[in-house]
């Protein structure tokens, strides 16, 4: 089940957590300055905890630092995206195939209410947001805890991509044809097919991101 | 580089238990009850409590609802994963920075190797195990899969140690890093890249077996 854990954090984790959910939905957009003050302010929280959290945030790649001007959010690139591919192929693979012939009734009744709450939503974050549920459903049962994580991590951090591509070719109802089809195919116990099936889809995705990225001159590269 | 560590409460009682956990004082799945060590560090609930936090994220300690804190048990599946990921991602990263590597890459990774020779002090040890991976990884310039990497080891700290203590007998395989460092010096990529895996590979299993050899006598 994808009861997550609610991991117990400390001050500097909270900030950097929830600075993270803020670029990942787009709440804060590639380029936009991050004033440390403002951040104190909001958490209630002193400089010392805010500078961490910014600096572990640097660390993973969400922000730069330059001299003078401080702190920004990052813009991803095309790069990124085709190393990000990579792994999540292989822990995809890794996780759908020990997952899939464990999957239960149970499994199989998630996918479909959250096939339906996607054919209903009108929202493009309600819409991303389900697409990760569903990924996460399809990948818990393998029980490789460790692969699950880095898996929805990745995941996560793609999200201003997904976000763009729901927003660029899905107007109005979202198509489910690939969730259905996944499903039947795990259904019918043909693991290998429905592995091919959902690795072919993010390829499909990276492609068309690559594709929209490198269309339109971005001013900031990093 | 480590940040310097201030030296709280939380942070006194976390270094205490770490100890107390690896010197096999707390022995895997024992109970951690956090009223004992308020009283023990004469302490609030609060320190405690974010002592608790740091060991579980280190992945000494895990937590679990209504049971609370108890000491983490590595099961040998749970290594078999990390090993996966860790070949896979470290593959990923060296095939791309070797190839970058400059002199100063070079003399950070044998500054490294000497402070490995004169010390055994297993905490210094595995300090210097991840500056070593931190500068062999770095030039690859893959940001996000070196911070998966690194976060992965960060939070498997009691199986490096289980790893140095067991397979290694407490010393650091020096040569085994300076054939390593050779390998990419020559350029032979692909070699390097493959002995790093066999390192891994042999450590893992070492280790994989020593836990079930010691499952069996309990």
């Amino acid at each position: 089940m994808a009861t997550k854990e609610r991991k117990k954090m400390t001050i500097t984790n909270r900030i950097a957590e929830s600075l993270k959910q803020d670029i990942n939905y787009g709440k804060i957009d590639a380029g936009e300055a991050i004033i440390e003050r403002k951040i104190a302010e909001r958490f209630h929280a002193s400089n010392i905890p805010v500078r961490e959290a910014l600096r572990i945030l640097e660390g993973e790649g969400f922000i730069i630092h330059r001299k003078f001007s401080g702190y920004s959010v990052r813009q991803i690139n095309p790069d990124e995206m085709v190393e990000l591919y990579d792994i999540i192929n292989y822990l995809s693979s890794q996780l759908l195939s020990r997952g899939i012939p464990r999957y239960t009734e149970l499994t199989y009744h998630r996918f479909r209410t959250l096939i339906e709450e996607m054919e209903k939503s009108k929202e493009t974050d309600k819409t991303v947001s389900l697409l990760i549920d569903f990924a996460e459903a399809a990948y818990t049962p393998a029980g490789l805890k460790y692969s699950l994580e880095l898996a929805m991590q990745i995941l996560n951090r793609n999200i201003p991509i997904i976000q763009g591509m729901v927003d660029k070719f899905y107007k109005g109802t979202f198509p489910t044809n690939f969730q259905r089809q996944y499903m039947q195919l795990c259904q019918q116990k043909d693991t290998k097919k429905a592995i091919e099936l959902w690795l072919s889809e993010f390829e499909r995705m990276t492609k068309d991101f690559v594709a929209i990225i490198s269309s339109y001159k971005p001013n900031n590269v990093n | 580089m480590k940040m310097k560590k201030e030296s709280t409460t939380s942070n006194k009682i976390a270094d205490s238990l770490r100890d107390a956990i690896n010197y096999g004082t707390l022995k895997p799945s024992d109970k951690i009850i956090e009223r004992e060590i308020a009283e023990k560090y004469e302490a609030s609930h609060i320190p405690v409590r974010e002592a608790l936090r740091i060991l579980e994220g280190e992945g000494f300690v895990v937590h679990r609802k209504f049971a609370g804190y108890t000491v983490r048990e590595v099961n040998p599946e749970e290594m078999i994963e990390l090993y996966n990921i860790m070949r896979f991602l470290s593959v990923q990263l060296l095939n791309r920075a070797i190839p970058r590597y400059t002199e100063i890459t070079y003399y950070q990774l044998k500054s490294i190797v000497t402070q490995m020779e004169k010390t055994q002090d297993a905490d210094k040890n595995i300090d210097l195990l991840m500056q070593f991976a931190d500068v062999i990884f770095f030039p690859a310039g893959l940001i996000f899969t070196n911070n998966l990497a690194k976060q992965i080891v960060k939070r498997n700290i009691p199986i490096l140690q289980g790893v140095i203590r067991i397979v290694a007998k407490g010393l650091m395989p020096v040569t085994a890093f300076n054939h390593f460092i050779d390998l990419c010096q020559k350029h032979e990529i692909e070699n390097a890249v493959k002995y790093s895996s066999e390192q891994l590979d042999l450590a893992t299993k070492t280790f994989v077996a020593y836990m079930s050899e010691s499952k069996k006598s309990e």
